[in-house]
């Protein structure tokens, strides 16, 4: 089957401060298939939010192309399809909510799209029963904690009936639990609802549950493939200036000295599995 | 603090006049702002004291509530009054000191502008307090929309009157925040004459500014990306419609229209 | 020059519809020259007990001493206090406001009215002191440096005032990595060359328990737990209870330890990890 997301050698430029040219995207290839759920990791300046702009149009390819469920993004006349199929998310929870209440603000999508008005009720109330917010669908948004909110911007894109979910840091403002709502949302809409999800983010525990992992580095991928293999690297990713997960860290340096950890655990169970066999 | 001005802040509650539309409600604010200027003498008064009376029973909102709501406004009816009653030529004069002299005219038309203030600030606050903001933006949109042949940006209007409602809070929060910021690195926002005390504004205006304009920013992606496109082809989730309530409520109001008309004109 | 928290509560809006303690009889003793990590969820009233130790709240109830200056209920003249206590909040660099990064950190000392050469002598130090070139940089706008620069600019407007503890509110907040490191390495010599005490405060176990001395984690406007990362993180099953997270390093010992291994559950780095499954491994081989 032909992926959902294809990225073909795209190059993006933008003017710095002082008029010299920054490369933000470097010759960018990558498919993601249906279903997948794929995290982008690298640092700030690395090119993965420009990356991301251009998975729904909002930002498009100087050389290259990108298509999106078989739609070019730089066919105008299907920007807005293209954008209904892929929604995204944005790391500040504020600035992305446009109504004063939560059940208004989900709506706020499918009103765009010109959806009747009774079948708008029935996506408000189930994208907000998929983001477990029923409850607070009368409240003020600015009343929620960070995780709630980003959550609501969750259900504001699940309203549009989208393939596409990409989320562009959107744990990075959160506190610990906060991070783990909106991580527990996006995994029960990959396994259940089978949307596609293109996760970028800073911090390694949330790569590692992804399928795929993608690497960045001034606008090129360098690494690309299952959590696993990409936090073996472990210099690797250190020359970079990237962390590693402290149990993927810990079978590296074991593995150093001559002991056999196999199987390259990144989970707490995994390495109690090899230790106790 | 900004916080605390509470006039016409939403009272939510189920009453038949929050269950009006808000369009049926802006029209008849409007004709009850019109018809206070019509009326001419005291006996004029009491219809209109009647029909809000009538409203405040039925929208089940305490009348103590209301009159909090006006307590910030009560400088502006009492210079109102004393202006009048001072400064109104007139022929009888009731009692007179250093410059000034007090008129039975001046008396009288003091007293007739403080009702005439008294009974404008309550009649449109009682909108404000029985309509949600969002409701009174829809109803503002819908109402407008008419004037979109002569072009009129009426859905424009009403999206920068909800992203507003929805930032205030944000942007108050962000004030305070700035604030503090500022004062740890040894700011006095409450000293000095009015010069320094307006220049010391600076380091919060500044970021604040700033902030405002990348919120702005990020709002106008967000909103691209989940499809806004202006408000041609948009729907609405909540249609408004006109219910024998409105027509009801018209009724009254036309009831009213016609008693102060006569009142004044025959 | 220790602070002193006295039986300090702290009610927002008292007597209102919408009151709400946030910090309840707190005692609390800091000394000179401590690395303190202060943790806790949004709420646990953390962000309201570091605004009393400068003087920008006020204890509805109790008393706050840096110093001997007494912080209570109705004190006046509290700018001493924030010269000694410099607070860096979060995201710091959405307060910066000058045209350049000289004349926005020289805000604090010109609020103290120094002279003009003062002002610049501690401008020049305190952007030293964050890692940044002086020359490079001072005439520059603040507005045009990366992210990891503009907060460490807002870190040095704080230090500008040379203030003698130095409380940072997830200093680390929305940084990448790099960032990351880096600036708790800077935090970290602050305190270890030029002798600051330091009070972190953050979400994160891992980036706290390696830094500091002292753990303060507070819960529901109290402080449920205090001592060495070794003392808090061997309450790992309380620390859950509250909801916070545990290193990663921590967890894999003590889920080691209940399948039957004879390992400490008091650590938390992985060097650590590494010298105790050494010693077993290789225990293991000779057998």
């Amino acid at each position: 089957m032909e992926p959902i997301i294809q990225i073909k050698d795209v190059y993006y430029r933008y003017a710095g401060n002082e008029g010299e040219e920054t490369t933000a995207l470097d010759g960018v290839s990558l498919d993601i298939r249906k279903g997948e759920f794929v995290a982008v990791i690298g640092h700030n300046g690395s090119g993965k939010s420009t990356l991301a702009k251009h998975i729904n149009g909002l930002m498009l390819p100087m050389s290259g192309q990108v298509i999106v469920k078989g739609m070019d993004t730089r066919d105008e006349n299907l920007i807005w399809d293209i954008r209904q199929v892929a929604g995204m998310v944005f790391q500040n929870p504020d600035n992305q909510l446009v109504a004063t209440i939560v059940e208004e603000d989900v709506a706020f999508g499918p009103e765009n799209l010109a959806v009747p008005p009774e079948q708008i009720r029935l996506r408000v109330d189930d994208a907000l029963k998929a983001v477990k917010m029923l409850q607070f669908a009368k409240s003020a948004p600015h009343l929620l904690s960070g995780g709630q909110k980003q959550r609501l911007a969750i259900a504001g894109i699940i309203a549009m009936r989208p393939e596409i979910i990409i989320l562009d840091e959107p744990t990075a403002m959160l506190d610990p639990s906060g991070r783990k709502e909106v991580m527990d949302t996006v995994h029960y809409l990959n396994e259940e609802e089978g949307i596609t999800i293109v996760h970028i983010t800073h911090f390694m525990e949330e790569a590692i549950r992804a399928h795929r992992v993608v690497v960045m580095e001034e606008g090129r991928i360098i690494m690309d493939g299952p959590p696993r293999e990409i936090f073996r690297q472990v210099s690797e990713l250190r020359e970079i200036g990237l962390d590693v997960p402290q149990i993927a860290e810990l079978a590296y340096e074991l593995k150093k000295e001559g002991f056999p950890i196999t199987g390259d655990p990144l989970s707490t169970e995994e390495m109690v599995n090899i230790l106790c066999p | 603090m900004l916080r605390d001005i509470t006039i016409g802040q939403y009272y939510p509650s189920d009453s038949p006049v929050h269950r009006l539309d808000p369009r049926t409600k802006l029209v008849i604010t409007f004709l009850f702002i019109v018809i206070i200027f019509f009326v001419r003498n005291y006996s004029g008064y009491l219809f209109i004291l009647a029909f809000i009376s009538l409203v405040i029973a039925l929208s089940k909102i305490p009348v103590k509530f209301i009159f909090k709501g006006l307590r910030p406004l009560l400088f502006i009816i009492l210079l109102t009054f004393f202006i009048n009653l001072l400064f109104t030529p007139g022929e009888t004069e009731l009692f007179s000191f250093w410059f000034f002299r007090v008129t039975a005219e001046g008396l009288r038309q003091g007293l007739f502008m403080t009702l005439r203030l008294t009974f404008l600030v309550t009649g449109t606050s009682l909108l404000t307090l029985t309509t949600s903001p969002i409701a009174l933006t829809d109803g503002i949109e819908m109402l407008l929309r008419p004037l979109k042949v002569v072009k009129f940006p009426a859905h424009e209007l009403a999206m920068m009157m909800t992203i507003a409602l929805r930032f205030i809070p944000t942007l108050l929060e962000e004030t305070d925040k700035i604030m503090k910021a500022q004062m740890a690195r040894g700011a006095d926002f409450e000293s000095g004459n009015l010069i320094q005390r307006a220049k010391s504004l600076i380091p919060l205006l500044v970021p604040l500014f700033i902030s405002a304009f990348r919120r702005a920013d990020e709002l106008a992606m967000a909103m691209e990306a989940r499809c806004y496109r202006g408000g041609d082809s948009r729907t609405r989730m909540k249609v408004l419609t006109m219910g024998l309530v409105d027509f009801a409520a018209f009724g009254v109001t036309m009831l009213l229209i016609a008693a102060v008309l006569l009142n004044t004109y025959l | 020059m220790p602070v002193k928290m006295e039986q300090v509560s702290h009610i927002y809006m008292q007597g209102g519809p919408f009151e709400s303690t946030a910090i309840l009889d707190i005692d609390l003793e800091i000394q000179d020259g401590e690395f303190i990590g202060l943790i806790g969820h949004t709420g646990s009233g953390k962000s309201t007990l570091i605004q009393h130790l400068n003087g920008l709240l006020k204890p509805t109830q109790g008393t706050v001493i840096v110093n001997e200056i007494r912080i209570e209920k109705g004190s006046r003249e509290l700018r001493a206090v924030r010269q000694q206590v410099g607070l860096v909040f979060q995201y710091p660099e959405h307060q910066l406001f000058e045209e350049t990064v000289a004349r926005d950190i020289a805000f604090g000392p010109k609020n103290l009215g120094l002279p003009q050469e003062e002002i610049e002598t501690r401008v020049r130090e305190a952007v030293q002191l964050v890692g940044l070139p002086y020359d490079e940089i001072k005439d520059r706008s603040p507005f045009e440096l990366s992210g990891g620069q503009r907060r460490r600019v807002a870190i040095a407007g704080v230090l500008a005032m040379r203030p003698k503890i130095l409380i940072l509110d997830e200093p680390t907040a929305g940084l990448d990595p790099r960032g990351r490191n880096e600036i708790l390495e800077e935090i970290a010599a602050l305190h270890r060359e030029r002798g600051f005490t330091v009070i972190l405060v953050s979400h994160s176990m891992d980036d706290v328990a390696r830094l500091v001395g002292r753990i303060i984690v507070m819960n529901k406007g109290q402080i449920a737990l205090t001592g060495t990362p070794e003392e808090v993180f061997a309450h790992a099953d309380r620390l859950k209870e509250i909801g916070l997270d545990v290193p990663q390093i921590t967890s894999l010992m003590m889920a080691l330890k209940e399948k039957g291994m004879d390992v400490p559950t008091d650590i938390y780095t992985v060097d650590q990890a590494k010298a105790v499954l050494r010693k077993i491994l290789e225990g293991r081989r000779h057998a």
